[in-house]
């Protein structure tokens, strides 16, 4: 079986266990290290970000007592959950991601041109998600304390990265709940908030079908998982000596790391965007040029035998072929 | 034109009875809670703030809120609430809706039937309060009575669901023993609670773990009952001794002074369209009315309490709401949806010129 396919099926699964899986009395708690929205009403389970900013908006002085502990605790689960699978939460489960590759196949299937970033830009980029995760962090503990003798921030501004997370708006709706769509007047803050949502809402869309997870490159999340990569259980290595170069990995990552083609001295390869889908292991047609690990574990590796099957290739006719 | 002021003179003749009666009818006292708004607690805050830095001159640090809750019972439940931010309400006795509340930018009804600079009249007994706590838990108050308005809090750490219920034995008043109950809830974000088993409140006001007289509200969902919203459809249920009351008249009073009366069917179950109220121009959806559910059990019974002997038992319950401003007032859906396919239509296009120009310039 393909590991691609095993990732979409993986994926679908996922997405109907965090979408629906209140139904089915499932509740895996809200401090998953991944989209599944808190506005979606029979979720089975919640995302860590919303939490996090709730309990951010308090009074230096109460973190001593028992919000501390309580954010202590949240952010444990949340970082046990994160070295357990590491980013394959964003790989292999979260929804919003699997939206997005649901959206790439449309593309594919019509025939849409994929574009690309260039080098400049994806770095050029690459910081947003960090600015998102420290105004995520800065802007609910703002609300509740003043900062240099500043005005405190006012409670419109509450769980800031929600007011503007499409996920927000577009997750409800496979719950049959459109109630999110909507641009708030109350205020000045949450008509802005509101307008800058449905704005992102539409260019996921539009992004997200010429390319490849295009809203992951600016997820505060993944910044967040970024935290654990090194430490998680599950892990990608590359040995640089038997890379060719032949730059398959890079071409096939939905995230388009070049890191993955050109590094020959690290070994963890598990960089600040990679989402370990592993779709490069699977496009590797070297032996044991990549390989997954969990644990020290190896899962899967690379093989020229491998790569051949998956290519619907066999390997006396592929010798033949390089041969003639 | 004869005929005209006849059928006048005759409709103030067969009107002059009921207008009589309504004039000489007392108003009705409920009991009910009312959350403390949030206006209401920053002031509070700001003034104990003010005191200590006049009195210290700022040296000393503001007292942890957990000290200040009037817990009657289990220290430990005290212990575990330090840090945790403690819920303030308040009890009200007397009629709804208050004459003197003042209402910015409203005139003020029901003038002069209410002095509001006589002393209030202190109730020679006590309200009972009980707060059950998501995990099932129950704690009771008794909070100290200051005129018609008592003020209690306690902590809510925990998240989830909490159920707010006060009762009060008002004595005999005119050959009838009243009864007096409120019920409310709320939920509280936070981290969830295991529940443990209970077999209910048990106490005065209560019957086989159950408020006698209760007004249930009916929830579809949590969303329905976390936020009330005008327009919405408000669902109760009545029941008296755990058992549903039918035909029961229930009693739907706005802040304005509207009135709705409606009977319970078989079930006990009664529903009202909560209608509008007169919210301020500017719409501030964190801006709530208050309304009233009340109804009025009335039975035959004979004794003697304290005294003063009795023919009836009058029960009255009532279940205070917070009425917020229609989502319509301050929501557009059709502006949503025209600012994100104007973006879409902007993004898509800007990316397929883009596209045509590369493929030309190739």
């Amino acid at each position: 079986m393909k590991v691609y396919r095993l990732r979409i099926a993986v994926q679908a699964i996922s997405f109907i266990i965090l979408i629906y899986g209140g139904l089915f009395y499932i509740d895996m708690g809200n401090r998953m290290p991944t989209f599944s929205c808190a506005y979606v009403d029979d979720r089975g389970g919640g995302c860590f970000l919303i939490g996090f900013q709730h309990m951010l908006s308090r009074p230096f002085g109460e973190f001593l007592g028992d919000a501390g502990i309580r954010l202590l605790k949240a952010m444990g689960i949340f970082a046990l959950w994160s070295i357990v699978l590491n980013k394959a939460w964003c790989g292999w489960i979260c929804p919003f991601g699997f939206l997005q590759d649901m959206l790439s196949k449309i593309r594919s299937f019509f025939d849409v041109d994929l574009s690309r970033f260039g080098w400049i830009t994806r770095t050029r980029y690459k910081s947003v998600k960090y600015i998102f995760l420290v105004l995520l962090i800065l802007i609910p503990l703002g609300i509740a304390n003043s900062f240099f003798g500043l005005e405190k921030i006012p409670r419109d501004w509450s769980v800031p990265f929600c007011q503007i997370c499409p996920a927000r708006v577009i997750l409800p709706v496979f719950n049959g709940d459109f109630s999110q769509i909507h641009i708030d007047f109350s205020s000045n803050t949450t008509m802005v908030l509101t307008t800058i949502v449905m704005v992102l809402v539409a260019l996921f869309f539009t992004t997200a079908f010429v390319k490849r997870r295009f809203f992951c490159s600016y997820c505060p999340m993944l910044a967040l998982l970024s935290l654990f990569d090194k430490i998680g259980l599950l892990s990608l290595k590359k040995n640089g000596q038997r890379c060719t170069r032949c730059g398959n990995c890079s071409r096939a990552c939905p995230m388009e790391i070049r890191e993955i083609e050109e590094e020959k001295v690290l070994t963890n390869l598990v960089t600040q965007d990679c989402t370990l889908c592993l779709r490069c292991v699977e496009v590797c047609p070297e032996d044991k040029a990549l390989e997954t690990r969990f644990c020290g574990i190896p899962i899967f590796t690379a093989s020229q035998q491998g790569f051949l099957k998956r290519q619907g290739l066999d390997e006396e006719s592929h010798t033949n072929k390089n041969g003639a | 034109m004869i005929k005209t002021v006849i059928s006048c003179f005759m409709a103030l003749f067969c009107l002059f009875p009921a207008l009589a009666t309504a004039k000489a009818a007392q108003p009705a006292t409920f009991m009910w809670l009312e959350p403390m708004s949030w206006d209401a607690i920053r002031a509070q805050r700001a003034k104990k703030k003010a005191a200590i830095t006049k009195v210290t001159g700022g040296q000393q640090e503001a007292p942890n809120p957990a000290e200040s809750y009037s817990t009657s019972q289990d220290k430990g439940k005290k212990r575990a609430a330090r840090g945790a931010r403690p819920r303030s309400y308040y009890l009200h006795s007397g009629e709804f809706p208050q004459p003197d509340r003042q209402q910015s930018g409203r005139p003020a009804r029901m003038n002069g039937q209410y002095n509001h600079r006589a002393k209030p009249k202190k109730s020679q007994t006590q309200a009972i309060l009980w707060v059950k706590y998501p995990d099932n838990r129950s704690l009771s108050f008794a909070p100290k009575q200051r005129g018609p308005v008592s003020l209690f809090s306690f902590p809510a750490g925990d998240g989830g669901w909490y159920d707010l219920f006060a009762y009060h034995d008002q004595g005999v008043n005119n050959d009838s023993r009243i009864h007096r109950y409120s019920y409310t809830h709320f939920m509280s974000h936070g981290d969830s609670v295991d529940k443990h088993e209970t077999n209910g409140i048990e106490g005065p006001g209560f019957f086989k773990g159950q408020p006698i007289l209760e007004i249930k509200r009916l929830c579809a969902d949590d969303h329905e009952c976390y936020r009330t919203h005008a327009g919405q459809n408000l669902r109760v249920q009545v029941s008296f001794k755990g058992e549903p009351l039918a035909n029961q008249t229930l009693t739907l009073i706005t802040e304005q002074g509207w009135k709705q009366s409606k009977r319970t069917d078989d079930h006990g179950k009664v529903s009202f369209l909560l209608i509008k109220e007169l919210f301020p121009e500017k719409i501030d959806r964190r801006k709530s009315e208050n309304y009233l559910l009340t109804t009025e059990h009335v039975l035959p019974a004979t004794g003697v309490l304290n005294g003063q002997p009795f023919h009836h038992e009058h029960h009255i319950a009532t279940l205070p709401l917070q009425v917020f401003p229609p989502k319509s007032d301050w929501q557009s859906k059709r502006m949503a949806y025209m600012v994100g396919s104007g973006t879409f239509l902007l993004a898509g296009g800007a990316i397929a010129i883009r596209r045509k120009r590369q493929r030309k310039a190739l």
